[in-house]
């Protein structure tokens, strides 16, 4: 027999962590599975084992973690850190594979809070040895202690990457320069969304600090930047770009790329839920209901996995939706649901309020969306151009799985998760159809490739 | 957008653009109707794209015949796109006296028919396809078998057509066909009406609900069968495969990956309630034969797993037919899940029908009125 839960939890972030804790609270049986060895998520990463003298430039927002964590610990809810889900079917069945034995869990509802992925940033050389995601760097270090190799130019859209330049500002690592793709008619654009973003003020201050910071670190800041293009042969060693209307280079031994991140919706899409296009940062995200369920009954998404929000409110909404699924179990009424997330409600909606100015004032550049020339890499797996993939349009493509059959995109190891929003793109870009009509791949199991003999000895219970 | 021509084809799947293609280089005037917003949606690009002539039915073997000897081997060329068609042969595998039984009496039939199959021993079918499990004792060995690329065929039969001219409408599902004069004239969409002389039904398990509204019926049922795919591996050998008990077919790709289809039906209503993918047990259970039969691609990763929708017709064969109430209607649907290999030879049937020419191969045992006879 497969042990049943009453809810499985995948992902042990901010909004796992917290939806664990709380249904542990309210009494339900509780699994966590996490593909890390530690609890935390990318966004406290390695928060039970960072090291004191680094507390200071990762600032208090991470260590707020520690609490999480420990209180995540004393819960006696159920753990199984080092485990990828790699299926789920129409009975919840729940295949998880780890570098000891595989096995089946079941629960009777399902919390996804798998965050977010940074977005691929395909512009000239961006596969060259020495380029980086923003995030993914900070990640290292958090996770690590390492800094990358200076000096590095940070380029790009996205608080994150201002947070990564203050982390490297602390760590003694020289910025060449920081190459923001955004610009001055982005903060126009975002000035309606100030009001709002003002309730939010202690967010807003934040961002000038680190504003601040980089100014004082003597950091070549350049606004408004296109064009832009990583210098080297097998090894990046600079960054062209056009800013204001002149060619610049700057050199560097790391490059790191950012332009925002996405939801991680390969297990949304995975189980079908209906999803919506959210312009102003160009995602998909999966259409949620205030407690954050699905379409699809049973299914919940709590955190960055259901819209980019931040840490925060990922716990707010784990918090929210570990009420909904005792709602759901029936552990109490409706009524009292309502009046147990009242206050969680009012406090994600408090949070919520920076979003649109952080998310207008940082729109990921076009050139990262579309790559203008031919030779850029877009799909990493099977080596694939943008001028390949445009000739498939050109050929009459008009749907990314038709882009797949002509070339191969999108059928490597990564099932799309690096390449899909592009070709997306590309087909809107050289179509009538608006980006919401193009469509999406299908995300298919095994959500990470297995061997045919880890396959074939999987015993699987028969739980329907 | 237009709305009429001289042939309508329902359904953009390999079937419909094999037809398009055939129908456009005669110079006729055709709109295909797809529900979907890309082709090839069903099974047309889910498909393990076996090429066989080896272990068919009687009735469509001649269309098997026909396309491996006439249309395969150059289509790559004609269409200006590869199809990556192998003609390597199909070993259909036994491992027990019981399998070999079936598999003679299998070949007994196709012998009789003119086709260049035989039984051979364990030792020669591990001869021909080193990697196989010494468990093999026996196989029909069909050396004029093959594969192709689905998805490229279908693509490359697409390109072609729509160079030519044929107008692909998407996003088209159609809700009936109507009569006018006592011909099927006009068929009716979600976003309009289309006229043509001929009507040709190419859609798949969707088919049967159109038909209905002129009054026809084929005993078709939609069926789920999972199929999954391996990351490439190093060139090992490019026969197609099967099993006497049909528990997985499948064979390597030019890219290098390995593609296997199960041959036992899934549980529908399971796999449409939330999700349609394979559930892990049938993936396992694919897996497991394989590897029994081929156990030097225990370490090749599946890095994905799909469902396919079949139309599977109570006697396993397609009609491919005019309907004799319904002047102007041409029927072909039920392929029963292995349409793919004969597809360009229905293509050109369908072409030469649509144009109220003598179909240049016999499909006469493919016929509508199979079904009122009782």
């Amino acid at each position: 027999m497969n042990k049943c839960y009453d809810l499985v939890v995948v992902g042990a972030g901010p909004g796992g962590l917290t939806a664990a804790v709380t249904a542990g609270k309210l009494g339900l049986s509780t699994l966590v599975v996490d593909e890390q060895p530690e609890p935390g998520g990318q966004f406290y990463r390695s928060i039970e084992r960072n090291l004191p003298e680094n507390a200071d430039t990762l600032g208090k927002d991470y260590l707020a973690g520690k609490q999480l964590v420990e209180s995540f610990r004393a819960s006696g809810v159920t753990y199984l850190p080092n485990n990828s889900v790699w299926n789920i079917d129409n009975a919840f069945n729940v295949d998880l594979i780890s570098e000891s034995l595989p096995q089946r869990v079941r629960g009777r509802q399902i919390i996804f809070s798998v965050g977010a992925l940074e977005r691929p940033v395909p512009i000239p050389n961006w596969t060259l040895p020495g380029v980086m995601g923003a995030a993914a760097a900070d990640i290292l270090f958090k996770s690590a202690d390492m800094v990358p190799q200076g000096p590095v130019v940070l380029a790009g859209s996205g608080p994150l990457l201002l947070l990564t330049a203050c982390h490297l500002i602390d760590n003694g690592v020289k910025i060449s320069a920081m190459v923001e793709t955004a610009g001055f008619k982005d903060y126009f654009k975002a000035l309606p969304y100030l009001p709002g973003a003002l309730c939010q003020s202690s967010y807003l201050l934040k961002g000038l600090q680190m504003r601040l910071k980089v100014k004082r670190a003597g950091v070549p800041v350049y606004i408004g930047c296109r064009d832009l293009a990583v210098l080297g042969k097998h090894q990046a060693e600079g960054l062209t770009f056009t800013c204001r209307g002149k060619q610049e280079k700057v050199t560097a031994a790391t490059v790191l790329l950012h332009e925002g991140v996405v939801p991680n919706l390969c297990f949304s899409r995975l189980l079908n839920c209906e999803h919506e296009w959210y312009a102003p940062q160009r995602y998909w995200r999966p259409v949620l209901d205030r407690w954050g369920r699905t379409s699809v009954p049973g299914v919940s998404v709590a955190g960055d996995a259901g819209g980019i929000n931040g840490g925060p409110v990922a716990e707010i909404a784990g918090r929210l939706a570990a009420i909904d699924a005792a709602c759901k179990l029936e552990v109490f009424t409706k009524a009292e649901r309502d009046r147990l997330s009242q206050p969680y409600l009012k406090k994600a909606h408090r949070q919520k309020l920076i979003r649109p100015f952080i998310d207008h004032v940082f729109p990921p550049s076009r050139q990262a969306l579309v790559p203008p020339d031919d030779e850029t890499l877009v799909c990493r797996c099977e080596e694939l151009t943008a001028g390949q993939i445009r000739e498939a349009i050109a050929q009459g493509a008009r749907h990314p799985a038709q882009v797949k059959g002509e070339t191969r995109a999108g059928m490597g190891p990564c099932q799309a998760r690096m390449c899909g929003a592009t070709i997306a793109e590309m087909i809107a870009a050289s179509s009538d159809l608006d980006i919401k009509q193009v469509g999406s791949l299908r995300v298919r199991p095994p959500l990470q490739p297995l061997s045919i003999e880890q396959l074939a000895n999987m015993e699987l219970g028969e739980e329907r | 957008m237009k709305t009429n021509a001289d042939v309508i084809i329902i359904g953009g799947g390999i079937i419909g653009c094999s037809t398009a293609y055939y129908l456009a280089k005669k110079g006729k005037t055709v709109i295909v109707l797809e529900k979907g917003n890309k082709i090839g949606y069903g099974g047309s690009g889910r498909n393990g794209g076996g090429v066989r002539q080896s272990g068919r039915d009687k009735r469509e073997l001649p269309l098997a015949m026909y396309g491996v000897q006439n249309l395969w081997p150059h289509l790559s060329e004609e269409l200006g796109g590869d199809v990556e068609y192998y003609q390597r042969g199909n070993l259909r595998l036994g491992k027990t006296e019981e399998h070999l039984k079936i598999l003679q009496g299998l070949t007994d039939v196709a012998v009789s028919l003119g086709l260049d199959v035989k039984m051979i021993s364990g030792e020669e079918v591990r001869e021909i396809c080193p990697h196989l499990s010494d468990e093999v004792i026996g196989a029909s060995w069909c050396p004029s078998d093959g594969h192709a690329n689905p998805l490229l065929s279908t693509l490359a039969f697409y390109n072609k057509a729509n160079a030519l001219g044929v107008h692909f409408l998407f996003e088209q599902s159609v809700l009936a066909i109507k009569k006018v004069a006592g011909r099927a004239r006009t068929v009716v969409t979600t976003s309009g009406e289309f006229e043509a002389e001929k009507i040709v039904l190419a859609a798949g398990y969707e088919s049967q609900a159109i038909a209905e509204t002129v009054g026809v019926e084929v005993p078709v049922k939609k069926i789920a069968l999972n199929t999954l795919i391996t990351d490439a591996q190093p060139p090992m050998f490019y026969q197609m495969l099967g099993t006497a008990m049909a528990d997985f077919y499948g064979h390597q790709t030019t890219h290098g990956s390995f593609i296997f289809g199960a041959g036992t039906p899934l549980d529908s209503e399971f796999i449409k309630s939330v999700v349609n993918h394979p559930p892990a047990d049938a993936t396992a259970a694919t897996c497991k034969g394989i590897l029994s039969y081929i156990p030097a691609l225990k370490h090749a990763k599946v890095v994905r797993s799909w469902v396919g929708f079949i139309d599977w017709c109570e006697d396993k064969v397609p009609v491919i037919d005019h309907v004799e109430d319904v002047p102007g209607l041409i029927l072909a649907f039920g392929f029963s899940g292995h349409g793919f290999g004969i597809s360009p030879a229905v293509g050109t049937v369908l072409s030469e029908m649509a144009c109220d020419e003598t179909p240049s191969i016999d499909i006469s045992e493919l016929n509508y009125g199979r079904f009122s006879g009782s």
